[in-house]
């Protein structure tokens, strides 16, 4: 069965076919090793015999299996996938849009996919067939659905008309220049490195959380923790930037009060309103009383 | 919170030549979902989170595939986030509005408050069976004398004169004075003893945790009080001490079904027994140090019963009490979900779950509100339970002869004794009487 053919591979995978249930959705031994064998190479193209059972093991063989079988039109397993998801598709489509109409376009265009409407050459394609059952088939299949809708928000965004726009007032500014004379590149760079310095999981929270807005609960979820320890976290973050900082800042040739000055100071940090400065009223006295003679002989008076 | 340099925010948008390449590589709804559920090998995760802290795009995906949360836990969490903020010098989390109006209120305040109103309901449900308590013997006058001092510490609700035996009436006028200083603490918390303000984490909602914090909190120890009718008990009390979660114990002790049952502690949920017969056989029957006031109506169980009487999170604070700790506070914290059309629960915050109610319904929706909880599920299917899961009764919804038949796929119960059910066929079903009657919209 396994590529390695060693005898305690076959008993794994024996083991493995028997809990997945396979044999109910026409799924041979042989086809669900062979399932198996391929998204082994995909996450652990190098892996010991025994890591690759605890991978095989800690799949969800039950929702891979259905939705193997869905992706290759076993009836029985449609009934299953229609009973168990199809129900909650809407759900998932209402959180995440937040609008039942949205929803139900969102669900019924992702139910589509995952049956397989488009058919390419000939052959039947569904979406089911990318599952390989990292996680469940359900947080699958929210994922599948975000992604769809995040697709289509962006894409609605790029398409949105000239005229549309410009009817709801929307003015079509020059391209802000940057201030090119108080930018000072030092800033950047010390900057660069402490966040180069910090863990991936700091810096996702870092931008969860100034970046797009999140709240604590949203990112404490996203990561598996508590509110308050990504309350402390972002504490602990904000005052070790800022110190790290200086430090560059300081390496750099600058003193401490200089670092200080300059990160306080920094350009973007002022709230200058050019548009306000560089506008003015006309003076009515700018313009001379004499009238200027028509250029077809006509003439005023002064 | 503090805030970081603007400088921070734009390079944290910016992309160096090294994280090109990284962020060109999108992980793949399966691995996304791995993530979100906790289940990526190390190495994975680390390469997920360098990406998702580049990628905007996919930063919004991984938080839109995060399921939506139990209305309990959320109400919860911004509890918590409240009581963070509030100790964090006034600044405020983010996008939480707290649904409270007193969860502006310390955290202090809210945790003495919230016991003294466990207290004063266990009480007032246990009013009835108070009636029934030493009909037969009066308590001697030694013990009003001897009632705790720490009573004054609890607000207990005031006991009508009629729900004590003949004789007691001293025993009542002590009892209703404490109950009434206690409803003055309860009124205006800065009359407790001063403790040290903590922002809980939600772990220390388990019942162990919650004795240990109460002890370090620096609850009086070493007194136990009883007010139960257990008169042979009370004849016999020479001295009296006060853990004032005590008082609670033995009402609660008292409290007639439902209550789920306690494991190795005596079971006193299944029927309603005579209290009288009860209180008094379990009076004889509990065992008592010689340090404790013969008084002293103990549940007699040892600590590793904690693990086999399981998660019912009312057994649990029972035994909190009766091991001489004071919970915290009496919420619970229910969790539930759904998974494969099975309905779970969790009573410890999500850590460990249960499987609730039956698991061949197809169950597609649940709702709660307090101590009641519905499920909905495929082909109609609705149940109902009253006892926060432990038990569930079906529900036939019907509206004119005529049954429901398709699958309810959402439950709204925020409105009281109001069930609105929402189908797979855009029905609406609606009762106004807790499920015994619906309509059909």
């Amino acid at each position: 069965m396994s590529s390695s053919g060693q005898p305690k591979d076959t008993v794994i995978a024996a083991e493995l076919y028997l809990r997945s249930g396979a044999a109910a959705y026409g799924i041979s031994a042989e086809q669900f090793a062979s399932m198996l064998e391929a998204i082994q190479r995909k996450y652990l193209p190098e892996a010991s015999v025994k890591e690759k059972a605890n991978f095989c093991a800690a799949l969800r063989l039950e929702e891979l299996v259905l939705a193997r079988a869905c992706a290759a039109g076993h009836e029985r397993a449609w009934q299953d996938f229609i009973g168990r998801y199809r129900p909650k598709l809407h759900g998932m489509a209402l959180h995440i849009t937040r609008d039942s109409a949205h929803a139900a376009d969102l669900a019924d265009s992702l139910f589509a996919d995952l049956y397989g409407v488009s058919a390419r050459n000939g052959v039947r394609s569904s979406k089911l067939v990318f599952y390989t059952g990292r996680g469940s088939l359900e947080g699958w299949l929210r994922t599948v659905m975000a992604q769809e809708f995040v697709n289509r928000y962006r894409k609605q965004r790029r398409d949105v008309s000239l005229e549309e726009q410009t009817e709801e007032g929307a003015q079509f500014e020059a391209k802000e220049q940057e201030p090119a004379s108080v930018f000072d590149p030092r800033i950047e760079s010390a900057t660069d490195r402490a966040l180069a310095e910090l863990s991936a999981e700091d810096r996702y929270t870092l931008a969860s959380y100034y970046l797009d807005g999140r709240t604590l609960a949203e990112i404490a979820r996203s990561l598996g923790l508590h509110e308050s320890s990504i309350s402390r976290r972002l504490d602990r973050l904000s005052i070790s930037l800022r110190k790290r900082i200086l430090t560059g800042l300081r390496e750099q040739g600058m003193s401490h009060a200089q670092a200080a000055e300059a990160l306080e100071t920094d350009v973007r940090d002022l709230t200058l309103d050019l548009r306000a400065r560089l506008t003015q009223d006309s003076d009515p006295t700018t313009f001379p009383r004499r009238k200027i003679p028509a250029s077809d002989g006509r003439s005023g008076s002064d | 919170m503090s805030e970081v340099p603007k400088i921070v925010h734009l390079r944290l948008q910016a992309t160096t030549p090294e994280q090109i390449a990284l962020l060109h590589v999108h992980p793949e709804p399966d691995v996304l979902a791995a993530f979100a559920e906790g289940t990526l090998m190390a190495g994975e995760r680390e390469g997920v989170l360098q990406h998702l802290a580049l990628c905007a795009d996919c930063r919004e995906v991984a938080m839109l595939a995060l399921p939506a949360m139990d209305v309990a836990v959320l109400v919860e969490e911004e509890e918590v986030a409240a009581a963070v903020s509030s100790s964090t010098a006034g600044q405020e989390t983010r996008g939480h509005k707290s649904r409270f109006a007193w969860a502006t209120l310390s955290w202090a305040h809210l945790r003495w408050a919230t016991l003294a109103a466990g207290i004063a309901i266990a009480v007032f449900v246990m009013r009835p069976a108070l009636e029934h308590v030493g009909k037969t013997k009066a308590p001697p006058n030694a013990v009003v004398g001897q009632l705790p001092t720490a009573v004054k510490s609890l607000a207990t609700p005031e006991i009508a004169s009629n729900a004590l035996p003949k004789g007691s009436e001293a025993a009542v006028a002590t009892v209703n004075k404490h109950a009434g200083l206690a409803n003055q603490v309860a009124k205006n918390p800065t009359l407790l003893p001063k403790t040290e303000d903590r922002a809980l984490d939600l772990r220390a909602h388990d019942a162990g945790s919650a004795a240990e914090l109460a002890r370090s909190e620096g609850q009086t120890t070493g007194e136990t009080v009883a007010i139960s009718g257990a008169q042979q008990s009370i004849q016999q009390s020479t001295q009296v001490s006060t853990e004032s979660s005590e008082i609670s114990n033995e009402v609660a002790h008292l409290q007639p079904a439902p209550v789920a049952p306690l494991g190795n502690a005596p079971d006193i949920t299944k029927a309603k027994p005579p209290i009288d017969e009860t209180a008094s056989d379990q009076a004889r029957n509990k065992a008592r140090t010689p340090a404790l006031p013969a008084v002293a109506v103990q549940t007699s169980v040892s600590p590793s019963s904690h693990d086999s009487i399981g998660k019912d999170k009312d057994s649990r604070d029972m035994l909190t009490m009766s091991s001489g700790a004071v919970p915290l506070f009496a919420k619970r914290t229910t969790v539930w979900m759904i998974a494969d059309g099975v309905l779970k629960r969790s009573l410890d915050g999500g850590r460990n779950w249960e499987q609730s109610g039956p698991a061949n319904r197809g169950l597609l929706c649940y709702a709660s509100s307090g101590e009641e909880v519905w499920a909905g599920g495929q082909a109609g299917a609705l149940l109902h339970s009253i006892d926060n899961g432990t038990s569930w009764s079906p529900v036939a919804v019907a509206y004119s002869g005529q049954p429901l038949t398709s699958s309810v796929t959402h439950i709204d119960v925020s409105v009281p004794a109001l069930v609105v059910l929402s189908t797979d066929s855009n029905e609406t079903w609606t009762s106004g009487d807790s499920g015994k009657t619906w309509k059909k919209k």
